[in-house]
């Protein structure tokens, strides 16, 4: 049972600190609607410039939809997708209303917990990781809003129909995993903060952490932790620099109640960590961060400053690095491959003769979602095998100029087509048109040249030719 | 605001930095406009930025002529500062205003001085050591740099935070996004301020409320600026930015090039040992708020250049800048000290002869080596100019220190210069200085196809395209050119 005063709920819908009244509907329908707007401005400006999904990870979706028959305990989502008939429109309209969904349920969680929500659904909103979770195919942005849903029912003490609606969060998605453990420690910890059982559960979920740390092969330089996580520098999905300085200066003001806020900071440290790792948990990093950067927006504004001016400009600042991000992120979204000639590259593919496609990882799902051909590589390969053999042996077999290795490997491993863009070589693995491979399949007649256009090459290897 | 204002109007406890001024803006002058060249290449690169500005009125960020095509990243409100006069009287304009500019450091160090000890004496020795710092007139006299304008807007800001009030927010506020916009040099500054703010922390005396709050707006208004600026340069090159992405075997001969003696010159010897005597004492033995200011300004720069995170003549200017700030400081210091000691009555005498020395060990060195960086090359840049009789499609070779002279006098592609943000930098400069090094002509072919090279520049007849048939000679006596045969480039 929960303890009385616990998430002092009552006092502040008592007090209309809530969404009771009719000017915070107002502002959360003012909210909603921004919400809206950005999600729809990142469809609308690809589609003002490409026809095609954005982002190459997209096309791990569109593979599973078209692939599976059946529901697939793995897939979920993708199998109550797959079941529609246009089921990237389907999806796209499920998104789009999950995230508004959430931003109203994530606004009432915080208004419960007594705090100024409408900050931090602003800061929410503006994140780079809103406009991707919303507005690109994923498997997480749906089972979230049933995860916020089931703590929203916690918090009004219906038990049994938050424990389903969490349920079926780690039905959809198994990486929520994580998340609900840590929500359990964390109502643990409120409830009965001396419990042994909380000891367990949160040595459990840092065990759970460390470990992913320890099994996935990905060791994150301060430079790749930019890349990979700050939006502005590149990353796709990611958090926005200035909604992490807010997030910053959040904690500095939570410090002054530490006792209050130390699980809290701990659960966000962890999925920090835990986002190195698996990109999903970067979302609830991101809801916690906004809520702490909500905070701190709404402590600068309230706090009475010696100069008004400093005070108006610093919060300007703010709101500008907020936008600016977004609108960043929305841009990226807009510009991001792949190009028209690359799909049409692999539609011609789909039509020659099945075969294994070499290239680069990161093209592994739109090969396989277009062309219906096997790649060699893909990104879950990338992500999961620890020691990266077959990436190792590739890198190294695109930058020989071994007549017999280049024949031995595609032989052994059975590639039929190697699949090169402008990327491939004008940037990694080759840097100019003669280097590595590329040199050996001009030259050679095993390697026939069987579609060019736009930069965009397929060669097809034809083992029964040997070169002399 | 006022007060700056009041300090500036004739008053007569202003009138030797007044003195001073003028006679400084007329020497610099006088020496300036003896050239009608700059003395480095990265001028140019200023100069051709200044004189698009001033017929578009919008800088130049994609070029076709560097690296034969590229983008740009810089901030431009030094270039736009410029762009007025260059478009009213013509390019030599950019020099004289720069030069009336980097004057302007005697009147904000003269002030900053005076809040700091309130003794006019200290004021002046002190601004004319940072005048006439040989490092500075370096840095300013003959070359287009955006420090010309940084360092007196910085030393302005720096008077005003030693005493900050509301009343004074506006102009803070103005020279605080000025400083942000002229160089991302302004770091000095801020990351100065923090170290101000931290150690008063540690020191258990809480910096004043608006002093924290000015820190976050210096903080948030230059990192928005910067990311804005350099956001993509951020995503190609990662911490290298902070470096200009030069490549490392640049870097690494900035480095090695480090002679003491040349820095002790370069910072003054008086200045360097009564500056770091002053921070010490603030430091360890008796705290003063205004000069522990200072002193956080001489640590951050020294952090900077221990950190190596600058270009080391850079770091080297704001550390000798500041060292001279807190040079002023003690000699208010020892003056009052030899009153209380039997050399009372020669205290005049003594302190008139540290002045002389300071005089002789700085100014005098400081305007022989601006002559010397100005003299010698003129001759060799005026050789430029024979570049713009080549074909309109050329792309010029050559090392990246005359990158900027090709496009700029010639007006021709030139396949690397010394801006090495975004581009593949260090892989251009490795396969360049592969040029000039081998001995092999393929070798060079090799390269020379990969970058679609016409011509390629070098210095002195003694090369390996001398006598090769795939190159003739087109001109040169400094620098000669020769042209790469067209069934060679292929």
């Amino acid at each position: 049972m929960l303890q009385p005063g616990f998430w002092r709920i009552h006092h502040r819908i008592r007090s209309g600190g809530g969404l009771q009244t009719l000017k915070n509907r107002l502002a959360l329908l003012g909210l909603v609607f921004l919400g809206a707007i950005i999600i729809l401005s990142a469809h609308g400006l690809r589609f003002s410039r490409s026809e095609s999904v954005p982002t190459y990870d997209q096309y791990k979706f569109l593979f599973l939809v078209s692939r599976l028959d059946g529901f697939s305990l793995t897939h979920p989502y993708e199998s109550l997708m797959a079941m529609a008939e246009n089921p990237l429109s389907v999806s796209r309209v499920i998104l789009f209303v999950s995230g508004l969904a959430t931003c109203i349920i994530f606004a009432a969680i915080i208004s419960r917990l007594g705090s100024d929500w409408k900050y931090s659904i602003l800061v929410f909103i503006l994140s780079p990781m809103f406009i991707h979770s919303y507005s690109v195919q994923n498997d997480y942005a749906f089972a979230l809003m049933f995860f916020g849903l089931g703590i929203l029912l916690l918090l009004n003490q219906l038990h049994f129909p938050s424990m389903l609606l969490i349920g079926i969060s780690f039905f959809l998605n198994q990486r929520f995993f994580l998340p609900i453990i840590l929500l359990l420690s964390y109502v643990l910890y409120r409830t009965k903060p001396k419990a042994a059982i909380l000891s367990v559960i949160v040595m459990a979920a840092s065990t759970y952490v460390f470990t992913l740390v320890s099994v996935w092969s990905i060791t994150p330089g301060p430079q790749a932790i930019m890349g990979e996580f700050i939006s502005d520098f590149g990353a796709d999905p990611g958090v926005g620099i200035f909604e992490m300085l807010l997030f910053g200066i959040g904690i500095l003001y939570a410090w002054r109640k530490k006792k209050e806020h130390i699980m809290p900071l701990y659960l966000v440290c962890l999925l920090a960590i835990a986002s190195a790792f698996d990109k999903t948990m970067l979302v609830f990093f991101v809801i916690l961060s906004s809520f702490y950067g909500g905070y701190a927006l709404s402590q600068l504004i309230r706090r009475a400053w010696e100069s008004q001016m400093l005070k108006s400009y610093v919060i300007i600042l703010f709101i500008c690095g907020l936008v600016f991000s977004s609108g960043a992120s929305l841009k990226r979204l807009s510009d991001s491959p792949p190009a028209e000639a690359e799909i049409l590259s692999l539609e011609w593919l789909k039509d020659q003769e099945k075969g294994i496609v070499l290239s680069d990882f990161k093209y592994g799902y739109m090969i396989e979602a277009i062309s219906s051909q096997k790649p060699y590589l893909d990104k879950d390969y990338y992500l999961q095998s620890r020691d990266k053999i077959r990436i190792n042996a590739t890198y190294e077999i695109f930058m020989s100029r071994e007549y017999y290795d280049i024949r031995d490997f595609m032989t052994k491993n059975s590639i039929t087509y190697i699949w090169v863009n402008g990327e491939m070589k004008q940037g990694f693995p080759w840097t100019n048109e003669d280097e590595g491979m590329q040199l050996i399949l001009r030259n050679v007649q095993d390697f026939e040249l069987i579609f060019h256009y736009e930069g965009i090459e397929i060669w097809k290897f034809h083992p029964e030719l040997q070169d002399s | 605001m006022d007060n700056l204002l009041k300090s500036l109007k004739a008053n007569p406890r202003f009138l030797p930095m007044w003195i001073l001024f003028f006679a400084y803006l007329a020497i610099r002058l006088v020496l300036a406009s003896k050239s009608g060249y700059y003395s480095d290449d990265t001028s140019y690169f200023h100069q051709r930025q200044i004189e698009h500005i001033a017929e578009n009125w919008k800088p130049l960020l994609s070029d076709d002529l560097s690296y034969s095509g590229r983008t740009f990243a810089f901030l431009p409100l030094y270039h736009y500062i410029l762009a007025l006069p260059v478009a009213l009287f013509g390019p030599f304009a950019a020099k004289i205003v720069s030069n009336i500019l980097a004057s302007l450091v005697v009147l904000a160090a003269y002030l900053a001085v005076m809040r700091l000890t309130g003794s006019r004496l200290s004021s002046f020795v002190s601004s004319t050591v940072i005048a006439f710092s040989p490092i500075y007139l370096i840095s300013t006299l003959n070359r287009l740099t955006p420090s010309a304008a940084l360092l007196p807007a910085g030393l302005f800001l720096l008077y005003l935070l030693l005493d900050l009030k509301e009343g004074n927010m506006p102009i803070v506020l103005f020279l605080t996004i000025t400083v942000s916009l002229l160089s991302s040099n302004a770091i000095y500054l801020l990351f100065g301020y923090t170290i101000y703010i931290l150690i008063n922390f540690v020191e258990s005396r809480p910096a004043q409320r608006l002093e924290q709050e000015y820190v976050s707006f210096f903080l948030l208004f230059f990192t928005w600026v910067n990311f804005l600026f350099f956001k993509t340069a951020f995503q190609m090159h990662g911490f290298a930015v902070m470096w200009g992405n030069t490549p490392p075997p640049v870097l690494q001969e900035y480095f090695l090039s480090f002679n003491f003696i040349y820095a002790i010159i370069g910072l003054g010897v008086l200045p360097l040992i009564f500056g770091l005597y002053t921070a010490y004492k603030c430091l360890f033995v008796r705290y003063v708020r205004e000069i522990m200011l200072i002193s956080s300004m001489v640590i951050s720069s020294l952090i900077i250049l221990w950190g190596k995170l600058s270009v080391l003549e850079e770091a080297l200017l704001f550390v000798s800048i500041f060292l001279a700030l807190l040079f002023g400081a003690s000699i208010k210091e020892m003056s009052g000290f030899l009153k209380k000691t039997k050399l009372s009555e020669k205290s005049t005498m003594i302190m008139a002869g540290l002045v002389l020395a300071v005089m002789l060990l700085n100014v005098i060195p400081g305007i022989a080596a601006a002559l010397e960086d100005r003299v010698s090359k003129e001759e060799y840049f005026m050789e430029f100019m024979q570049i713009s009789f080549l074909p309109e499609d050329a792309a010029v070779m050559s090392l990246p220190e005359n990158g900027n002279l090709i496009t700029y006098f010639g007006k021709r592609q030139n396949i690397i210069d010394t801006q090495y943000l975004l581009v593949d930098s260090e892989q251009r400069f490795e396969d360049v200085r592969r040029v000039f090094r081998t001995k092999f002509v393929l070798d060079a072919l090799q390269v020379i196809k990969k970058y679609g090279a016409t011509h390629i520049l070098v210095h002195g007849e003694n090369n390996i395209f001398r006598e090769d048939p795939c190159f003739s000679q087109v001109s040169g006596e400094f620098i000669i050119v020769y042209e790469v045969v067209e069934d060679c480039r292929h």
